[in-house]
């Protein structure tokens, strides 16, 4: 899976939990939580979300290292190798 | 245990908090906007760094609430001014008092959900605490699934499908507050600690599997009542502690 496509899927799931904002104007440093002001609900209802549509599992170990866009699909790139 | 039948009372407590107590402050976060115009002279500049980042004004201005009052009410326990608490922060992110710097450490823990704070104060002890406004637009299932251990999904299974939201809510929010009180937040994998036993008398064991945590403590949590659609519990690694339940009037 390209990069573009794995940016417009996690676009589409941001979408999905926070439909008042914009995930496709993020910066690809800045702190996605942060930045779109997404609770611990949805934070995890995306992990769930990546697990069922990119087949990707994140485990708690690892939320750390997907905090920012950068980060997220770089983590996915490798997973889905 | 709560020390009066689960009341939110008026007035202050005794400032300084005896070693076996935990008091429980209640704060509403929708202030005028005149306050909020003062209160941003409270916050120090990483946090209004963050309360600028907000995408919604609402969004931001529970924050700035959240934190000018969580500033407040330090202050008062220590006796100093609300804008020079020195508020660091763990290698997980966990807020804290910076360490030497007051005569008299304090633990706390904040949790604001929509217009709604807790926050806990004891002397003694690491505490956690977790509000959340009951929502009715999460799968429920596939998060409980995930993040649940069986016996919670278990005890979310009996219940009707009225119920289950407000079990379900319940049920994270003793997860959520042993989670803060443990400092390691969602690092920690959820569905390993089991909380399903717990309830709003006294604080009940978490239980959770020996290897998970290092450090070999144990954990208490006990169910809150914050408000109608609203569910909160607290934990400690002290399993007597008292807890006394107050309402917070902001006047900047």
């Amino acid at each position: 899976m390209s990069e573009e496509e794995i940016k417009k899927t996690i676009f589409q799931l941001l979408k999905r939990i926070a439909p008042e904002t914009e995930p496709s104007e993020l910066m690809p440093e800045e702190n996605i939580r942060e930045a779109l002001n997404i609770d611990s609900f949805d934070a995890l209802q995306f992990i769930v979300a990546i697990s069922e549509k990119l087949k990707v599992e994140i485990p708690e170990e690892d939320y750390g290292k997907t905090t920012n866009l950068k980060s997220l699909v770089s983590y996915i790139q490798n997973k889905t190798k | 245990m709560i020390d009066t039948k689960n009341q939110w009372q008026k007035g202050f407590p005794q400032l300084e908090i005896q070693p076996d107590m935990i008091h429980v402050w209640r704060c509403s976060l929708d202030l005028p906007s005149a306050n909020l115009e003062n209160l941003l002279g409270i916050l120090q500049p990483d946090e209004f760094e963050r309360a600028k980042k907000f995408y919604f004004e609402k969004d931001r201005n529970r924050f700035i609430a959240a934190r000018s009052i969580l500033r407040s009410i330090l202050g008062l326990y220590l006796n100093e001014n609300p804008d020079q608490i020195k508020i660091g922060y763990t290698s997980f992110g966990k807020p804290v008092l910076v360490p030497g710097s007051y005569f008299q450490n304090l633990h706390f823990n904040l949790s604001h959900s929509e217009n709604l704070a807790l926050l806990a104060i004891a002397s003694e002890g690491n505490v956690g605490i977790d509000i959340e406004q009951i929502r009715y637009d999460l799968d429920i299932e596939a998060l409980a699934s995930r993040f649940f251990s069986k016996e919670e999904i278990c005890v979310l299974e009996k219940m009707d499908a009225e119920k289950k939201k407000e079990v379900f809510f319940q049920l994270w929010t003793r997860k959520e507050a042993f989670l803060k009180a443990t400092g390691k937040g969602l690092s920690f994998p959820m569905e390993h600690c089991d909380v399903s036993s717990a309830d709003n008398r006294n604080f009940s064991p978490v239980i959770i599997p020996i290897t998970d945590i290092s450090d070999q403590s144990n954990w208490y949590v006990m169910d809150l009542e914050p408000a109608k659609e609203y569910m909160a519990a607290i934990a400690s690694d002290r399993p007597n502690m008292l807890i006394s339940l107050w309402d917070y009037s902001f006047n900047p």
